[in-house]
């Protein structure tokens, strides 16, 4: 009798566990969608129920698309889910889902905007293999409070990227997760964009930026893709308290400017990457006040870097600081203030935060592996660790990349969510409750005379 | 008898594998390979191309445009370089660059937005300009004086 009631209460158990994880399926809509949006008059609102509508439509006038929870507009990677040709469209609240006859040769977006001024993304979902958003020859793009998901992980280096604009003018790209895709943000030949408080996690590049112009992003995270930020041909870009870490792919980079002109990075934090930042043939390249954290070459440059400009950023051990052709002229420095640089041995004499003894790129190992890279494998070898300090204290032929000003102290915290007085604490507790527990036990059995 | 013979048997072939050319077959592409131009890594495969060198070591480039950088930054090794190899769009087949053909359009996305992509023959590439709708056939003499910072 009591098995028995034990069998029927596992079974109901089982029963209540598995409903829930039965997800309602949407019921498909016999609503044609795109019948919906050729009888809407321009500037409508169409409200979509919580069904799925099969894609693909075209939208060539202006309209508002409005979905409920649980809209879905199905379509497939062979053609776009939504094309969109007329201003001021938005949708709003849709999922949009490429995920029926998957051809993984064929990457078309789910939305494909051309000559679609005024577009308006918000709080939709989308999943696809080619872009989510593809965009061209478009002005005032919002792009809002999305999520975009890759929707193969084999494949995202087939795909392109979550949002993708070429030749258009003032994308506004805010508070969007991005997971599994080529490129989270992709932007060519684009000028004035904002990239505001995105997440781009598990891609290629965090911010891929080519051709472009006027290009600012703040507050973003991008971490644990190949690259963080990628700035290739392009000038007047500013990027200022971004989180670009753990890009620990073999080649990762937290950034990586190439061929660009008056680019500004200020107070980010690019720590935990293979190299932290990466600059070849720059004008005008401008780091100010990062830190540079645990990564394993924190500055890499290659060719010519014309005005370059560091300061008050915060190199801290990093397993190689620098790497670069030390026998060439560069200072690492405004020319009033330089740098952070743990692997410095600072003096300020003067007490006015800066050491009186300039920061000299001279690492042997550093000019070694420049030129035979296969040497890493040698990489704090004790014959390596011998001539590198005794290059060190007997300095041959010095370089000109120099810090003329560097820092006696860091001049950012260590991170941003600095819980070292917390962890302290916690140190502290735990270390007075080993001393009391022998103390009590010594009082304890003394006093019961053992 | 037969031990005397060994040893020069294996001089012989210690000679003959000395004699022997370094490959010039291209090199396959794999997911750690990046341009050794823009450093980019190589993922968009079917714009990839590469030069094999005199050792049978190759540099990879992942767009067209790479290469030529490539060629003229590294102009003084010329005489290392021994086959230039591009990937073919349509059929994603190492070609011999210099025989290939190849089409321009600003429409046509490439990895270092180039927009230049690799055919192994003509009738390949004037099929893409007939699907695609845009583009200009280009040879390999036209490479060398096109404007690769067009647009």
């Amino acid at each position: 009798m009591k098995g028995t009631k034990l069998i029927i209460f596992s079974l109901i158990t089982i029963t209540v566990l598995l409903g829930f994880n039965i997800k309602a399926e949407a019921s498909h809509s016999n609503t044609n969608l795109q019948q919906l949006i050729n009888n809407a008059e321009p500037g409508e609102i169409i409200e979509l129920e919580a069904e799925e509508y099969d894609g693909p439509v075209f939208i060539d006038k202006p309209l508002t698309i409005v979905g409920d929870d649980n809209s879905v507009i199905m379509g497939t990677n062979e053609e776009p889910a939504v094309t969109i040709s007329s201003e001021d469209v938005a949708i709003k609240g849709v999922t949009i889902r490429q995920s029926i006859n998957i051809d993984v040769n064929a990457y078309e977006p789910a939305i494909l905007l051309t000559d679609a001024d005024r577009f308006n993304l918000m709080n939709s979902h989308i999943e696809s293999l080619g872009s989510a958003v593809l965009g061209t020859d478009s002005v005032d793009i919002h792009i809002e409070d999305n999520e975009f998901v890759g929707m193969d992980v084999e494949n995202i280096f087939k795909g392109l990227a979550a949002v993708e604009l070429y030749k258009s003018n003032q994308a506004f790209i805010s508070n969007n997760k991005i997971n599994n895709v080529t490129d989270g943000i992709y932007v060519h030949s684009i000028s004035d964009a904002q990239i505001n408080n995105n997440e781009v996690t598990h891609s290629r590049y965090g911010v891929h930026v080519m051709f472009s112009s006027n290009i600012s992003g703040s507050s973003n995270t991008f971490n644990h893709n190949i690259n963080g930020l990628m700035i290739m041909d392009s000038s007047d870009i500013t990027f200022s308290n971004n989180d670009l870490s753990d890009q620990y792919n073999w080649n990762g980079f937290g950034v990586m400017m190439y061929r660009s002109q008056d680019v500004t990075l200020e107070t980010n934090e690019i720590n935990r990457n293979v190299v932290g930042v990466y600059i070849e043939d720059t004008d005008r390249i401008n780091l100010q006040g990062n830190t540079v954290l645990g990564n394993q070459i924190g500055l890499v440059w290659e060719k010519e870097n014309r005005d370059l400009s560091l300061s008050r950023n915060s190199f801290i051990s990093n397993i190689l600081t620098t790497l670069g052709d030390s026998t060439t002229e560069l200072f690492l420095d405004n020319g009033e203030v330089g740098n952070y640089w743990s692997s410095h041995t600072a003096m300020d004499v003067d007490s006015d935060g800066l050491s009186e003894l300039p920061h000299t790129v001279t690492n042997f190992y550093t000019g070694l592996i420049s030129h035979k890279k296969e040497f890493q494998l040698f990489f704090e070898s004790p014959s390596l660790s011998l001539i590198s300090s005794i290059s060190n204290w007997y300095p041959g032929e010095v370089g000109g990349v120099i810090d003329r000003f560097p820092l006696s102290q860091p001049h950012t915290q260590l991170g941003k969510n600095d819980n070292s007085f917390a962890v302290s604490v916690g140190y502290l507790s735990i270390a007075v409750i080993l001393l009391c527990v022998p103390t009590v036990l010594i009082f304890y059995f003394r006093k019961k005379g053992y | 008898m037969r031990k005397k013979l060994l040893v020069p048997i294996a001089f012989l072939g210690l000679a003959l594998t000395a004699c022997q050319n370094a490959s010039a077959d291209p090199h396959d592409i794999h997911d750690v390979d990046t341009c050794i131009i823009c450093n980019m890594g190589i993922h968009n495969v079917q714009a990839a191309t590469q030069i094999v060198m005199k050792d049978g070591s190759a540099e990879k480039f992942d767009d067209i445009g790479c290469l030529f950088q490539y060629l003229n930054d590294y102009s003084e090794n010329s005489e290392e370089f021994l086959v230039s190899y591009g990937m073919s769009y349509a059929t994603q087949e190492w070609f011999d660059l210099n025989e290939g053909a190849f089409v321009y359009s600003e429409e046509i996305p490439t990895p270092m937005g180039n927009g230049v992509i690799n055919f192994e023959t003509l009738e390949e590439a004037e099929r893409y300009i007939e699907s695609s709708g845009v583009g200009e056939v280009l040879n390999y003499d036209d490479l060398l004086t096109h404007d690769w910072n067009s647009f």
